[in-house]
């Protein structure tokens, strides 16, 4: 059906950006069709929370030490000590929580889904399942997609808890901090937008590592090393997109919520 | 009754090399056709076009009506339940048993009752004889076994379309043949349109009502068995008789050179034999209906019988039986449509024989028919059944 495809530099990936857009298009109005895949969904969603807590949980402790650890020598030297509480919560939930979640959905729970699908594609079970009138779009990816969403959301939530713990210790412990002053000033900068932009982005990021993992699934090259290398291909993709969306989320964001101190 | 399948024009390519060109045959509602060709002439390509899995550049694809390469994707799912395919390798779901399996496309369509699934999925798990094996994974079984599971799942919802691809490759000849009678059987009884691709002869000659066969990235043809196993066509006979001598050559087609050792008379392997001609068709097991695809087909080819190639219109008239020669109005002496072929004909419709039971002639009859013992052309083996149709027609012609 598709007319003569012109190629110049660059077409070939213009053409797969389009087809991993239609694919998260179709994915969103496959989501509200009938029925939906109830039992996939929860497999799917424990799947991806079983291999994603543990490690999420071990790599946010360290990321939210560094950050407190980053943040207390530098407001120390300007003698903005009273603030290391609030510069720590915020960057730990605004940026290096989504961002290690993400990293971890994409990382743990997105490979298994591309190697999952990507292996059933080339033993033909996708077409099977198309040739038997049922949308793998609809039967396989919309739950998959969906749970790498809610378990990302989840996810972030503990991430920022344990991000934030982590740091209270080290700065309080390892660096001599004042207790009171690190829990007073939470509130000093941050605010309750803060944590709305967090979970969207988490939601959004989710979504990304879904899409990318069961587009490259779909549609690895032949054979088993093709399965390896979409494999790969749909990590490495992921990271960049998330970088780029993650810039992108934070530019708006600044400019459309005020501040909370101006 | 199952559904005609008319193909147009079709072409398809993957990049720029052509993998078949202006494919055009129409699969008659309720017969069984099948596909031949050469490995890596696309057949299977062309079964996946007709499920809508690829998307031919050009051409059509109808069925009742809708182009299956134009029409949305939501109408291409609707006409998708029609159909029942058996992929080569069964393609069955790797995280499911037999049972869900074979159970997955009653669940995913039907508002059965679980009793309601499991005695429809028994009775076809009956039927292609896997009782017992419910309850394995896809990967604990042999590949015959797998692919029996795909037939039984595809025929589960008992489809008007059924498509094959490749049902006797790693299955031993006993099971080729019994999944040969199986799906004559099913056309009894479901009367669905059936294709099969394959390049197993024997599955060729014996099961189908129509036959084709792709070659060189076009259809070299399709039509009645008759036609294509009385045809004179160097790519079917060099393929039909599995001869290494001829146009198809070990990377498809051959280059000059081998071409030209071939002239110069080298040769060696196994004595050839001609195995052209019309051999009986399988028939439904004792008991089950009579196929009315297969009494469709008479009806048409007798109706197209002008057209047809003199070998092959004398395979038609030798293949009726009495009965049938009342029906059309051809008894003895009367049978004169086919003004070449009239002569034979005409000497051989006495004493005719029903062509299925291989029996000799009753006695008192004038004796076996000395043409079913001829030697063929080529080396010195004795060509069975009434395959002579070929070379009366080769001659009046």
């Amino acid at each position: 059906m598709s007319s003569p495809t012109p190629s110049f530099p660059g077409a070939a990936a213009l053409r797969e950006t389009g087809r991993l857009f239609a694919l998260g298009i179709d994915v969103g109005r496959a989501t509200f069709k009938r029925p939906f895949q109830v039992r996939e969904f929860i497999q799917q969603c424990w799947f991806i929370a079983s291999v994603t807590i543990l490690p999420t949980a071990l790599v946010s402790i360290p990321f939210g030490a560094v950050i407190a650890l980053q943040l207390g020598s530098l407001t120390k030297q300007i003698g903005a000590q009273s603030f290391t509480g609030a510069a720590s919560v915020l960057a730990i939930i605004q940026q290096a929580s989504p961002i290690v979640t993400a990293l971890l959905i994409a990382g743990a729970g997105g490979s298994a889904i591309c190697a999952d699908l990507g292996s059933r594609t080339i033993r033909e079970e996708i077409d099977a399942m198309r040739v038997l009138g049922v949308s793998p779009v609809q039967r396989l990816v919309v739950p998959r997609v969906l749970a790498a969403m809610l378990v990302g959301l989840l996810l972030n939530g503990m991430v920022s808890v344990v991000g934030v713990l982590g740091g209270y210790f080290f700065n309080v412990v390892m660096q001599g901090g004042t207790p009171g002053a690190y829990l007073a000033s939470f509130s000093a900068l941050a605010q309750l937008p803060d944590l709305w932009i967090s979970e969207i982005k988490a939601l959004l990021f989710g979504f990304i590592a879904g899409i990318v993992a069961a587009y490259r699934g779909l549609n690895p090259a032949p054979g088993p090393k093709g399965v390896g290398d979409a494999v790969n291909q749909s990590v490495v993709i992921t990271f960049l997109l998330l970088f780029l969306v993650n810039f992108v989320l934070t530019a708006i964001y600044l400019q459309v919520v005020p501040p909370k101190v101006s | 009754m199952g559904v005609e399948v008319v193909v147009e024009g079709l072409s398809k390519s993957f990049g720029s090399q052509a993998i078949w060109r202006d494919v055009s045959l129409t699969l008659p509602a309720g017969e069984i056709s099948v596909l031949l060709g050469p490995s890596g002439t696309g057949k299977s390509v062309f079964l996946k076009s007709l499920v809508g899995l690829l998307t031919p550049e050009r051409g059509k694809i109808l069925i009742n009506g809708v182009d299956l390469c134009r029409c949305s994707e939501s109408k291409l799912y609707e006409i998708r339940k029609l159909f029942g395919v058996l992929f080569q390798d069964g393609a069955l779901f790797g995280s499911m048993n037999l049972f869900d399996n074979v159970a997955f496309p009653l669940r995913e369509h039907t508002r059965k009752t679980e009793a309601e699934i499991r005695r429809i999925v028994l009775e076809k798990m009956e039927m292609v004889e896997l009782v017992g094996a419910e309850r394995k994974l896809p990967g604990e079984i042999s590949g015959g076994m797998r692919k029996r599971a795909g037939l039984a799942r595809a025929l589960v919802l008992d489809p008007e379309i059924i498509l094959c691809d490749e049902p006797d490759s790693g299955l031993d000849p006993v099971r080729t043949a019994n999944l040969s009678q199986l799906l004559i059987d099913l056309n009894a009884q479901i009367d669905a349109t059936i294709l099969i691709v394959t390049h197993n002869i024997t599955v060729a000659r014996t099961v189908p009502d129509n036959l084709g066969m792709l070659f060189r990235r076009e259809l070299v043809m399709f039509g009645p068995r008759e036609m294509l196993l009385t045809s004179d066509n160097p790519v079917v006979v060099q393929f039909i008789n599995g001869r290494r001598v001829g146009p198809i050559g070990m990377s498809e087609e051959k280059d000059q050179a081998a071409v030209a050792a071939e002239l110069a008379g080298h040769q060696s392997g196994p004595p050839d034999e001609d195995v052209r001609g019309i051999v009986p068709q399988l028939e439904p097991t004792p008991g089950l209906p009579r196929r009315q695809g297969a009494l469709r087909r008479k009806d048409r080819v007798m109706r197209d019988l002008h057209a047809l190639p003199a070998a092959a219109r004398q395979g038609v008239l030798d293949s009726l039986t009495d009965e049938d020669r009342a029906r059309y109005g051809m008894l003895a002496g009367v049978g004169a449509p086919v003004a070449p072929a009239a002569q034979p004909v005409s000497a051989v419709v006495p004493e005719w024989q029903p062509r299925h039971g291989h029996l000799p002639a009753p006695p008192g009859a004038a004796g076996p028919d000395p043409s079913d013992q001829r030697p063929v052309r080529r080396r010195g083996r004795w060509r069975f059944g009434r395959g002579g149709g070929n070379q009366r027609g080769g001659r009046s012609a």
